[in-house]
C-alpha cells in the first residue's frame, strides 16, 4: 500500500455557504457545512466517508468535484493543484499568491525538499521555470483554463444518491449516457457514440434495447445502473459515489455493490464513497473517514477503524447500528442529544456535548488530526479511552 | 403462558383500482398481535408493508378497498364498524406513528395544540387538563423544557425530536396498540438507537402492543417478539424472531439476510438476490417470488399455502426441504 500513489490530495479544504436574510439579502451568517479536511485517496482504492445528515460529506464530494467552489484550502488531483480552476476566475489570483507566492517569497531556495510533495513541485516551477516572476506564474494557472476544468470533470465524475432526480426524465438513456461522449469530443460519429453507449450498458447489466427508453421505463437498481453507466462512459479515474445505494432496496443494494466492485477491477477505478450506513462502507471500503460537524474525526484503514475505533463518536456510531441478529447482545451507547447546528458549532472539540467522556479541554482546545498507530489518524484528546 | 389475542388479522385483501388496472397490494394476509408484544413487519418497498397498516386503521384513500378479510380487534370487527365508531378507535385505542414526522404533524399548530387535540376529542378533559397530560407526555418522550416546547410548532424541533413528539403525541391516550410504520428511517442512526430506545422503555412502562414496520432486518432483530415477512402483497413467512433469523424458512427470507453486509462479519462477495421486484400491476401467478428464486420448478406456478413447518413458524414454500439442504451446506462450508 505504501508504493500507491496518492490520485487525490485534499487540503484544509472549507466550503461555507451564506445564509441571506432581509431585504437587502445581506448575509447575517455563515453555515459551516466544511470545516477544514484534510485527507488522500491514494490510486485504485475505495475512501469510505461516513457521518450523519449534515455532517458536510456530500459538501465534501461536491467540492471535489468543482460543483461547489471551496471557500479555502486546496483539492490535488493526480499531484495538480485543481484549485484554481474549481474556483471562480476573480479568485484565482489572489489563492495562488495567497498558497503559493508569499510562501515561497519567503522560503530560503535551498529548503524547496522541506516541503510537502504536492508543494514542491510547485515550488521548483516557481523558482527555475519561472525564475520568481510572480505574474508569470499565476498566467500559468489562467491559461488554458476552459480545457482544464474539462479534463476535470472527464477524470473525476459522480453517481448521486437518487436515481429518480437525478436523470432527465425527457431524454432517452442512449442520450444521457452520449451527452458527455459528445461534450467531451470523443466520439466521431453517431454509430461510433452508439457503440459506446451500448458497450457500457452492457457493462452495468443492461440491455442494447434499453438505450432507446426513458428513464421512468426502469426500476430504482436499473436507473442507478444508468447513473453509473453515465459516470463511467467517460472513462474517469475517480469516481465519487454519493449515497449510491442508499435509496434502493435491500436485495437490490448488493446487486448494485457488487457491480461497482467489478468495475472498479475492469476499470481500474478509484471511489470515494459516501455513505450513511456504516455496514455498507465496512463491506466495501480499503480505508474509511469518519466525519463529524465539518471535521473528519478519524481516519483509517477499515480494519484497524472497525477492530480499534479510537474516536469516541466512531465507536458511538457503531454501537447505534442495530444488528440483524437477535441473540446479539452488545452494549449500546448512546448518545445525549442532536447533532449541534454547523452555523454555530460547539467550542473546542465540536464532539464535546455530546461525548461521554468529555473534560475540561475538550471544550477550550480544539484537538489536530494526529496519528496514533500505523496509518490510523485521529482527532481526539483522548483517543481510545472509550470502547 | 397464555398470552391474550389483542389484534386478529384474517385473509386481508386490500386492492388498490388505478387507472392502470388493479392493483392487490395486499392479497390474503394474516396475523395476530399479542399483548404487550412487537410484531414486526419486514419487507421491501410496495410489499404491502403499509398498505397493511393502513388497513387495520381503515385509512386508505378512495382507490384503495378492502375486498376481502376480517380485522378482529379485541373481536370487534373493525371493517363493521360505522365511520364514527372507527375514530372512537383511531388515535385512542390503536395509534400510529409515521416515517416522515415533519409531514405527518401539522406545520401551522404548535405540537402542543396537536397533542391536546387528541386527548380532548377522546378523554373528553378541559383544555387546562389536556395541557397537563401534554406536558406529561412530552417529558416521557424526553423531550427537554417541556413546558417551553409544548408552544413550538413542528418545524422549530429537529427530526429526533418531532418524532419523539410524534410519540408522545401517539402515546396520549394510552392505546393498546401502536402501529410504527419506519419510524427510524428518516433519522440518522445515533438519533435512531434514542428513538429505539424509548420505545422499548415506553412499552414496558405503558404495555401496548406495537407494530413494527419496516425494511430494516436490524431493527427488527432488536425490536421484535415474532416476525411477519411479506413480499409482493403475500406473506412468505412468519415466525418468532429468534427462530426466523437463526433458521429461516423461505428462499427469500434466507437471500435477504445474506444479502445485507453486517458489521460483525466480514464479506468477501455478497449474496445478491437476482432481478427485481415484480410490477404490482402484474404479479407473476403462483409463488410471486419464482421469478427471483434459485429452487423455482414448474410446481411454484401454483400458489404455495403458508403453512406451519414446525412449532409457530409458517413458511409458504414448495422447496423448503431443498432450502434447508442448501443452507446446511453453506453453514457446513462456513465453518470449515
Amino acid at each position: 500500500m505504501t508504493t500507491k500513489q496518492p490520485i487525490l490530495q485534499v487540503r484544509n479544504l472549507v466550503k461555507h455557504f451564506p445564509i441571506r436574510a432581509g431585504v437587502l439579502k445581506r448575509i447575517v451568517a455563515w453555515v459551516k457545512a466544511v470545516d477544514g479536511v484534510d485527507f488522500d485517496i491514494y490510486e485504485g482504492e475505495t475512501l469510505g466517508l461516513v457521518g450523519e445528515s449534515g455532517c458536510g460529506k456530500t459538501t465534501v464530494g461536491m467540492t471535489i468535484l468543482g460543483l461547489y467552489a471551496p471557500t479555502d484550502g486546496s483539492v490535488y488531483f493526480e499531484g495538480e493543484d485543481i484549485t484554481p480552476y474549481i474556483i471562480p476566475r476573480w479568485r484565482v489570483r489572489k489563492y495562488i499568491l495567497k498558497t503559493y507566492v508569499k510562501p515561497f517569497m519567503k522560503l530560503k531556495k535551498d529548503k524547496i525538499d522541506e516541503l510537502p510533495n504536492h508543494m514542491k513541485r510547485y515550488a521548483e516551477i516557481f523558482f527555475n521555470d519561472v525564475k520568481s516572476n510572480a505574474k508569470e506564474f499565476i498566467r500559468m494557472f489562467m491559461d488554458n483554463r476552459k480545457d482544464k476544468q474539462k479534463s476535470i470533470r472527464r477524470n473525476l465524475q459522480i453517481v448521486f444518491q437518487d436515481p429518480f432526480s437525478s436523470l432527465n426524465p425527457r431524454m432517452r438513456v442512449g442520450n444521457i449516457i452520449g451527452e458527455a461522449l459528445d461534450v467531451h469530443k470523443l466520439v466521431k460519429n453517431r454509430e461510433e457514440r452508439n457503440r459506446k453507449v451500448v458497450e457500457i450498458l452492457k457493462k452495468v447489466g443492461m440491455f442494447d434495447e434499453h438505450a432507446n427508453r426513458y428513464p421512468h421505463e426502469f426500476s430504482g437498481g436499473q436507473r442507478q445502473r444508468i447513473g453509473i453507466a453515465r459516470a463511467l462512459v467517460l472513462n474517469p479515474k475517480l469516481v465519487v459515489a454519493d449515497e449510491a445505494v442508499s435509496a434502493l432496496d435491500v436485495s437490490i443494494r448488493s446487486q448494485i455493490l457488487n457491480l461497482m466492485e467489478d468495475l472498479q477491477k475492469d476499470f481500474g477505478l478509484t471511489y470515494l464513497f459516501i455513505s450513511h450506513d456504516l455496514s455498507v462502507i465496512k463491506h466495501i471500503s480499503d480505508r474509511v473517514a469518519v466525519m463529524y460537524l465539518g471535521k473528519i474525526v478519524e481516519i483509517a484503514p477499515k480494519k484497524n477503524l472497525f477492530d480499534r475505533p479510537l474516536h469516541p463518536y466512531t465507536v458511538a456510531l457503531m454501537s447505534a447500528i442495530p444488528i440483524p441478529d437477535p441473540d446479539y447482545k452488545k452494549k449500546r451507547i448512546i448518545l445525549k442529544g442532536d447533532v449541534p447546528s454547523p452555523i454555530n458549532p460547539p467550542s473546542g472539540c465540536r464532539f464535546h456535548p455530546r461525548c461521554p467522556i468529555a473534560r475540561e479541554i475538550c471544550s477550550k482546545e480544539e484537538p489536530p488530526l494526529q496519528e496514533h498507530g500505523a496509518n490510523h489518524l485521529v482527532a481526539c484528546h483522548f483517543p481510545g479511552e472509550m470502547s | 403462558m397464555e398470552k391474550k389475542k389483542i389484534l386478529e388479522v384474517r385473509n386481508l385483501k386490500t386492492y388498490f383500482y388505478t387507472e392502470d388496472g388493479v392493483v392487490k397490494a395486499v392479497d390474503g394476509v394474516s396475523f395476530e398481535v399479542y399483548e404487550g408484544e412487537t410484531l414486526g413487519i419486514v419487507g421491501e418497498s410496495g410489499c404491502g408493508k403499509s398498505v397493511t397498516s393502513l388497513s387495520i386503521l381503515r385509512l386508505l384513500d378512495e382507490k384503495g378497498r378492502i375486498e376481502e378479510g376480517e380485522i378482529l380487534f379485541k373481536g370487534k370487527n373493525l371493517l363493521d364498524l360505522s365511520e364514527d365508531e372507527m375514530r372512537e378507535i383511531r388515535g385512542n385505542e390503536i395509534a400510529m406513528i409515521f416515517q416522515e414526522p415533519m409531514t405527518a404533524l401539522n406545520p401551522v399548530y404548535t405540537i402542543g395544540d396537536q397533542i391536546m387535540e387528541a386527548i380532548i376529542l377522546h378523554q373528553k378533559v378541559s383544555e387546562q387538563k389536556a395541557r397537563k397530560i401534554a406536558i406529561e407526555m412530552l417529558k416521557k418522550v424526553g423531550i427537554p423544557e417541556p413546558e417551553k416546547r409544548i408552544d413550538e410548532y413542528p418545524h422549530e424541533l429537529s427530526g429526533g425530536m418531532r418524532q419523539r413528539a410524534m410519540i408522545a403525541m401517539a402515546l396520549s391516550c394510552n392505546p393498546s396498540i401502536l402501529i410504527a410504520d419506519e419510524p427510524t428511517t428518516a433519522l440518522d442512526v445515533t438519533i435512531q438507537a434514542q428513538i429505539l430506545e424509548l420505545m422499548k422503555e415506553l412499552q414496558r412502562e405503558y404495555g401496548m402492543s406495537i407494530i413494527m414496520i419496516t425494511h430494516d432486518l436490524g431493527v427488527i432483530a432488536e425490536m421484535a417478539d415474532r416476525v411477519l415477512v411479506m413480499y409482493a402483497g403475500k406473506v412468505v413467512e412468519y415466525a418468532d424472531v429468534r427462530d426466523l433469523f437463526k433458521d429461516p424458512h423461505h428462499p427469500y427470507t434466507w437471500g435477504l439476510m445474506n444479502s445485507i453486509p453486517r458489521l460483525d462479519v466480514e464479506y468477501e462477495r455478497l449474496n445478491a438476490i437476482p432481478g427485481v421486484v415484480p410490477d404490482a400491476l402484474h404479479f407473476p401467478e403462483g409463488c410471486r417470488f419464482r421469478n427471483r428464486c434459485e429452487f423455482a420448478t414448474n410446481k411454484c406456478a401454483e400458489e404455495p399455502p403458508l403453512v406451519e413447518v414446525k412449532a409457530n413458524h409458517f413458511s409458504a414454500c414448495w422447496h423448503i426441504d431443498e432450502l434447508r439442504k442448501t443452507m446446511k451446506l453453506a453453514q457446513e462450508g462456513e465453518t470449515a
